[in-house]
């Protein structure tokens, strides 16, 4: 049964009581997990690592909440450069681990880690200011784990992006790779409706990326489906034309054929040549 | 920029904000008769897939209640429930003038203009749009009524203005008059590039589906 069934059900009963119901609880799905279970062979070499480069590793905030992480080595040592993975919103560190041995074996250390509610992080509801408080925690760490602070840049998925953009707010970075990003909370709603009314409505959270970027002077990747179907690749171009930095210190990748989830893939070689490139140009 | 995408697959949720603000009123096409009221109840709205649930108009509703204030004018006024499900206080007031008589085959012809309101109970924010219609009416077989109505709907915080037409059919039982309308919602927009399911023609706009009940107070014949 469809998770909002209840829902939708409640609101046929409910209509005509004054409520409050917002939205909140439902713009995030955490998947639960027991126990983690990665494949360190994922069948293409991009996507293979060894057992030893990788560890796995649970981090304690300040108020108790425990998150869950990994980090994978680069595959060749030393790494040349640091980076953390914000993975999206319907999948737990396991299920975008794809991603994860790809930039390992493009030469980066990489930091993955669940938010809280998600995988087996601590079993609370998320909201921007607690995934926020998550980013932030697990940047400190990683950093106290004496990984150089400059040498980290960000790359995201789908609702990472939005955490990456929130983090690059207060903790700035040499470059940020969003990857199949939604503009804002705001965007998503009238892209659906026509309607302007404000998102306050219905949800106090915003995820607003679009305005973050719009502040930030960091060079900027954007990778988009052309057959996204879930979100659009239209607020990437918006995210694009909202970034302050000049044309040269930002790219927008639209990728023939691919959808919300595969375009690594689909951009093969690519992928990697341009990640590397760009890493290397702005790498303090 | 051109749109990339075809289709868009809804993120569940979404299909809820059309409950924050979209109103379910029937056309009010005839004037309340002047020195008396009505009340209405009204359910129905765009038809979108509910994921996981069916292709359904989406359940909004509101009552309401008009006054005849002159001859083939009337005051209107109505409560949208749905949206306070999510804590959105919703109100219309508005106006219907009737200024052509039916005569024979002429149908009657009226205009009707409604301001919307809408305050988050919970949040700061508020939002207003008016609605504008011309409508032409036929009375046949005495209890039996056919309408047609064109309207636009002004949204004042910067979206777009969204037109739309309505057919409907009457019928008055007693002081009961029951309506069935079918809509054609923002026929200018090209829907395939939204993020929700609507059910359309040619990927404009998304059709609606609406149900009515009035009842005339006093002696209205």
């Amino acid at each position: 049964m469809s998770r909002l069934n209840p829902l939708f059900l409640g609101l046929f009963c409910a209509s005509g009581l004054c409520g409050c119901l917002s939205l909140d609880p439902f713009l995030y799905t955490p998947d639960r997990v027991e126990a983690y279970h990665f494949e360190f062979d994922g069948g293409v070499p991009e996507e293979r690592v060894e057992a030893s480069q990788f560890t796995l590793v649970s981090v304690k905030e300040p108020n108790g909440i425990s998150l869950s992480a990994i980090t994978v080595k680069a595959t060749v040592q030393p790494p040349t450069a640091y980076a953390i993975f914000f993975h999206g919103k319907g999948n737990t560190m396991e299920g975008e681990f794809g991603r994860v041995k790809r930039l390992a074996n493009m030469g980066f250390d990489v930091l993955d880690f669940d938010y809280r509610g998600f995988g087996t992080s601590t079993d609370v509801a998320p909201t921007e200011d607690g995934v926020d408080e998550d980013s932030k925690t697990m940047l400190e760490w990683w950093v106290a784990q004496g990984v150089p602070r400059s040498q980290i840049f960000y790359y995201s998925h789908s609702f990472g992006t939005a955490v990456a953009a929130q983090r690059a707010m207060k903790d700035p970075t040499y470059l940020m790779v969003l990857e199949s990003p939604f503009a804002s909370l705001a965007e998503f709603k009238t892209d659906a409706s026509s309607l302007d009314f404000p998102i306050s409505f219905l949800a106090r959270d915003t995820w607003d990326t679009k305005g973050r970027v719009s502040q930030l002077h960091i060079p900027l990747i954007l990778i988009h489906g052309i057959e996204d179907r879930y979100v659009r690749p239209l607020f990437s171009q918006q995210i694009y034309d909202a970034s302050p930095e000049a044309p040269a210190d930002k790219k927008l990748i639209l990728v023939p054929g691919a959808d919300h989830d595969d375009s690594p893939t689909r951009m093969g070689a690519a992928f990697a040549s341009v990640l590397t490139e760009w890493v290397a140009r702005y790498r303090p | 920029m051109p749109h990339l995408s075809s289709r868009a697959k809804p993120p569940r949720w979404l299909v809820l904000v059309l409950f924050a603000v979209s109103c379910a009123n029937t056309a009010h096409v005839r004037p309340t008769a002047k020195g008396h009221w009505d009340g209405d109840f009204n359910l129905g709205g765009p038809v979108a897939e509910v994921p996981g649930v069916a292709v359904i108009p989406l359940p909004l509703t509101s009552v309401g209640a008009s006054y005849g204030i002159a001859d083939n004018l009337d005051l209107q006024a109505h409560v949208h429930l749905t949206s306070l499900v999510l804590g959105v206080a919703a109100v219309d007031v508005g106006s219907t003038w009737m200024f052509v008589k039916q005569a024979g085959a002429v149908p009657a012809v009226s205009v009707g203009a409604r301001l919307f309101g809408f305050k988050s109970l919970r949040a700061p924010g508020a939002d207003a749009d008016l609605e504008l219609d011309a409508s032409a009416s036929w009375v046949y077989a005495r209890r039996w009524m056919s309408y047609v109505q064109g309207g636009a709907y002004v949204q004042f915080l910067g979206g777009p203005v969204l037109p739309l037409i309505a057919v409907g059919e009457s019928l008055r039982v007693g002081r009961t008059e029951l309506l069935l309308e079918g809509r054609w919602y923002a026929f200018n927009e090209d829907s395939r590039y939204h993020i929700l399911p609507w059910t359309s023609i040619g990927n404009q706009g998304a059709l609606g589906l609406l149900f009515g009940v009035r009842y005339h107070f006093g002696d209205q014949s």
